[in-house]
């Protein structure tokens, strides 16, 4: 993930000042006192950056900073308030109304609950060879119920036949995780959108959903946007990270240097935060005076600004964006990069 | 003494027909003045345990066997009676959503000072309100709280309300399950840090449970691991967590990925899946899933074994070959 | 199928009221079905003997036209049973359908279809039906299709609320971005996901659409030519003091199905109540 078009590569997705503004039609009350008919939810609030085929880039951050959001917009789950979202150079909007069914070949979605993902009244099988026939794949039933003993045997569900006419509610969260990747990479996409995938998941087996994840993806090519609040996993996992906050991207470049070497305040305490398990590593912790802001009403200027150890009155008036603070490390915060 | 002494606890559900073994013999000391993390996955009979042990676990559908000592006596011959003073005054819990802890039509103050106005008859409103606002501030909570309504707080304020509420009587046992869960790290770890430096005001103790082991690495002194309703092993967590001597602590511990060092070290995960627990295999719970296992651990269900200090584990590799 | 089978027994023998109902459900279906073989006369046969009291002769005795009130009640199980489940059965799919597009589109569609059920919730159903009776006749299937098609909105109530609540589950939107068409979500996954309360509420709609009915022919609107049980009430209205049995045995038969009718509903409720069925859910 790079905000600049990087020349060498040819992104794949492209997202160019995305928003996604929730109008909320209840009573509310400001922060300085007064009340507001409506309010309106900033989820998303001007997010830029491209995916080059192959790359995974992971989203980090807390719930309620529109990391999901993003991923719904990605994969046209939700429509942009603003901005635009570019697959190959086209308008994912003009794919979506155009062809719906080959735009859904293009970007997939494998999201947080597996236990979920799959309707309750439908077999494996026929999960798997209804998706087949939708994009019509396979000429015949019986050979996409073969095709789909062979995707299944792929993913390591063995037996494969077993699973066909077993229901979701008989399999467990990793092995219905594994199905929702096959079934979402079936379709050959170009962009893969992951959406906490492990998060519901039992420690024991989630390394096995990540590598299948990795090594499925990168032996297809496919382009992954991996959302997640777990910062070793993601940077596990991810050639790049771009941290959120309230809508923003606030921090973006290569994981190990986001990781190993955060610039924006706000990364800095979330990765202090990080856990271990290891006892003995007793990190220091930077605490966050106030409470996890919600995304309405963001403050003028800088939105970290109120929790902020490093804010000065310049971070008030002064609209914040996304600068290089050095080796493709992008850094939205000007007590960090200057002017 | 041990404060409180779980000895051969088991837990069996009656579903469908079948005898579900949620807990399994299950023995444990907590100390005066311990943390101790119980780590266990989905299945692994954790919240059952403490439900158990809490008293709050469905008469009619679950058996309880074994002894659960609080300060010497057993919570599980206890008259409702003297359960309900024991319950809040020695020992209290925290759930995982604070938000079903609290009333939705009523003020957090006036909630909290029911409870205590139900256990102190005597006191007064002035008083009970002294003492609510008394323990917001120790969970740092600003006075205007006790004004307000649940819907009006954010989950980290809840989860600290619903901590002062639990700690309203100085219990000498506070139990909190998966009570962070579902805060953002930052929050949680301030919260968790807090906890720890009032125990240690307050001199009490406190069991954990949670899937996330880096909380326990974080937060408590020892640790037990549950698997499949089974006590695998226990220890201070210095120690479990750092040289396991369980293969499924072990397990544990590589599927977690590292942050220091080199990020790319492949990530393990243990294949396989959590035996069925009406049908429980007749050696160790598992041998289904462990590399190491050998024909021993497939007949012999290995009995937990003290391994100095207080390290105990249950595999009959621990401490070397010469056990198989 | 088998295993469906064996889980629908299981199911329906844990619950009480369920049994019982379907008990009786089989009682009543089996005397429409062998109506011909089980009354003892011709339900139009006249015989001489007027408002007779009950004996060997005429079990439950005769109306004032000396017709046998056993053998009108044994026919007019047919007709209430026709009556009652169409006409449930055309508000069920009504409701379904309303509801479920009301649910699961949303926005100007929900609110377009909202107001027209607060319209038809507002709409006093008797009189309307009274109205279309009295203007196009009394036929049966005039009287079907008019409680069809005004008492659907607690159907599509439910079936708006459960929409609701299924368009934000994961699966659904699964379907959406693996590339289903919204309609096809809609009766693929929506529909036969939220459709067991709208399978309960219809079974009560029976009782209460054969209620309408008798109340219907009791103001003497039913269909002439039809033996119906608020028929056989109405004829027996004007020898309360002398033939008490006319109108017993016949409010005795109406209660008799509305019962039956409530028990499997409520029974069919408590066993398809979105707890029970909540499969998959993580837990320790």
């Amino acid at each position: 993930m790079s905000k600049a078009l990087s020349s060498e590569r040819v992104p794949v997705l492209r997202a160019e000042e995305v928003r996604r503004h929730y109008v909320q039609k209840k009573k509310h009350v400001r922060p300085d006192g007064t009340v507001a008919r409506r309010a309106v939810v900033k989820a998303v609030d001007g997010v830029s950056f491209a995916i080059a085929p192959g790359e995974i880039a992971g989203v980090i951050g807390e719930s309620g900073c529109g990391k999901s959001t993003l991923g719904r917009l990605l994969v046209r789950l939700e429509k942009c308030t603003a901005g635009g979202i570019y697959l190959d150079g086209t308008d994912m909007e003009a794919l979506y109304r155009g062809d719906r069914l080959a735009f859904r070949r293009q970007t997939q979605m494998v999201f947080q609950n597996p236990f979920d993902t799959f309707d309750p009244r439908h077999s494996i099988g026929k999960i798997l060879t209804d998706t087949m026939k939708l994009h019509h794949i396979g000429g015949s039933e019986a050979e996409r119920r073969e095709l789909a003993v062979q995707e299944l045997a792929s993913a390591g569900l063995l037996p494969a036949e077993s699973f066909l006419d077993r229901f979701p509610y008989e399999l467990s969260g990793g092995q219905l995780q594994r199905i929702s990747i096959l079934r979402s990479m079936l379709l050959g996409p170009k962009v893969m959108v992951a959406d906490e995938p492990v998060s519901m998941l039992d420690v024991s087996i989630r390394a096995d959903i990540i590598n299948l994840l990795y090594e499925t993806t990168r032996r297809e090519n496919t382009a992954m946007v991996f959302i997640s609040h777990d910062i070793t996993t993601t940077r596990y996992i991810s050639d790049t990270i771009a941290v959120m906050y309230l809508g923003r991207i606030v921090e973006l470049g290569q994981a190990d240097e986001v990781v190993t070497n955060p610039q924006h305040p706000y990364t800095q305490a979330l990765i202090s935060n990080c856990g271990s398990i290891d006892p003995r590593e007793k990190r220091q912790a930077i605490h966050l005076p106030g409470e996890p802001p919600t995304p309405v009403d963001i403050p003028a200027g800088c939105p970290f600004r109120p929790r902020c150890p490093r804010a000065a009155a310049a971070c008030r008036e002064r609209e914040q964006t996304l600068r290089d603070a050095g080796a493709n490390h992008f850094v939205c915060c000007s007590q960090v990069t200057g002017l | 003494m041990a404060l409180l002494s779980l000895r051969d606890v088991s837990v069996t559900y009656h579903a469908g027909g079948k005898d579900v073994h949620a807990v399994n013999h299950v023995s444990l000391e907590v100390e005066r003045g311990e943390s101790l993390g119980i780590v266990g996955e989905s299945g692994s009979g954790k919240t059952t345990l403490i439900m158990a042990v809490l008293r709050l676990l469905p008469p009619g559908r679950a058996a309880v066997t074994g002894q659960a000592l609080l300060d010497g006596r057993d919570i599980f011959q206890m008259s409702p009676q003297d359960l309900a003073a024991v319950r809040w005054e020695d020992m209290a819990v925290v759930f995982q959503k604070a938000m079903n802890a609290l009333s939705p039509v009523h003020r957090i103050g006036r909630f909290l000072s029911d409870i205590y106005l139900r256990h102190r008859p005597k006191a007064t409103r002035a008083e009970a309100k002294e003492a609510v606002i008394g323990m917001l501030e120790l969970v740092n909570l600003p006075p205007r709280v006790f004004q307000l309504y649940p819907h009006e707080l954010s989950g980290g304020m809840m989860q600290r309300v619903s901590i002062a509420m639990s700690l309203l009587f100085h219990p000498k046992l506070l139990i909190m399950d998966e009570a962070t869960t579902a805060l953002d790290v930052v929050t949680q770890n301030q919260i968790l840090e807090e906890i720890v430096q009032l125990e240690e005001k307050m001199g009490s103790t406190r069991i954990m449970i949670t899937h996330d082991i880096s909380v326990v690495a974080g937060a408590c002194k020892n640790v037990a691991v549950l698997y499949a309703g089974s006590l695998l092993e226990s220890g201070p967590a210095e120690e479990v967590l750092v040289e396991p001597l369980h293969p499924y602590t072990q397990g544990l511990v590589d599927s977690f990925p590292r942050f220091d060092g080199d990020g790319k070290k492949p990530l393990t995960s243990i294949g396989g899946s959590l035996p069925d627990l009406a049908a429980l295999p007749a050696g160790c719970v598992f041998a289904p899933r462990c590399k190491r296992a050998c024909d021993r651990c497939r007949e012999v269900r290995p009995a937990l074994r003290p391994f100095g200090g207080k390290r105990r584990a249950a595999c009959h590799f621990a401490g070397g070959e010469e056990n198989v | 199928m088998k295993k469906t089978l064996q889980k629908a027994w299981a199911v329906i023998r844990g619950n009480t009221q369920l049994k019982i109902g379907l008990v009786l459900l089989c009682l009543l279906l089996l005397t429409a079905l062998l109506a011909p073989l089980l009354a003892p006369y011709e339900p139009f046969f006249l015989s001489d003997e007027l408002v007779a009291a009950p004996s060997g002769v005429h079990p439950l005795g005769t109306d004032g036209l000396g017709r046998d009130v056993l053998s009108m009640l044994i026919f007019g199980t047919r007709t209430s049973l026709v009556v009652g489940i169409t006409a449930a059965f055309i508000a069920g799919i009504i409701g379904t359908l309303l509801g479920g597009v009301a649910g699961y589109f949303g926005g100007r569609t929900d609110a377009v279809l909202g107001e027209l059920i607060n319209i038809f919730m507002m709409m006093p159903t008797f009189f309307l039906v009274l109205i279309v009776v009295a203007l196009f006749g009394s036929g049966l299937f005039n009287v079907m299709v008019v409680m069809g098609l005004t008492s659907w909105v607690g159907n599509a109530k439910l079936m708006r609320a459960q929409a609701m609540s299924l368009r934000q589950r994961t699966f659904v939107r699964a379907s959406e971005a693996i590339g289903e068409s919204r309609l096809s979500i809609l009766f693929r996954h929506v529909i036969p996901n939220g459709i067991f309360p709208i399978i309960a509420n219809t079974t009560m709609g029976i009782a209460s659409a054969i209620l309408t009915e008798s109340s219907l022919a009791f103001l003497g609107l039913g269909d002439p030519n039809i033996i119906s049980w608020g028929q056989v009430i109405q004829s027996g209205k004007s020898y309360l003091t002398n033939g008490w049995w006319i109108c017993l045995f016949g409010g005795l038969a109406i209660i008799y199905t509305v019962v039956t009718f409530y028990l499997i509903g409520d029974g069919l409720n408590r066993v398809l109540s979105p707890k029970l069925r909540d499969l998959g859910k993580e837990g320790s």
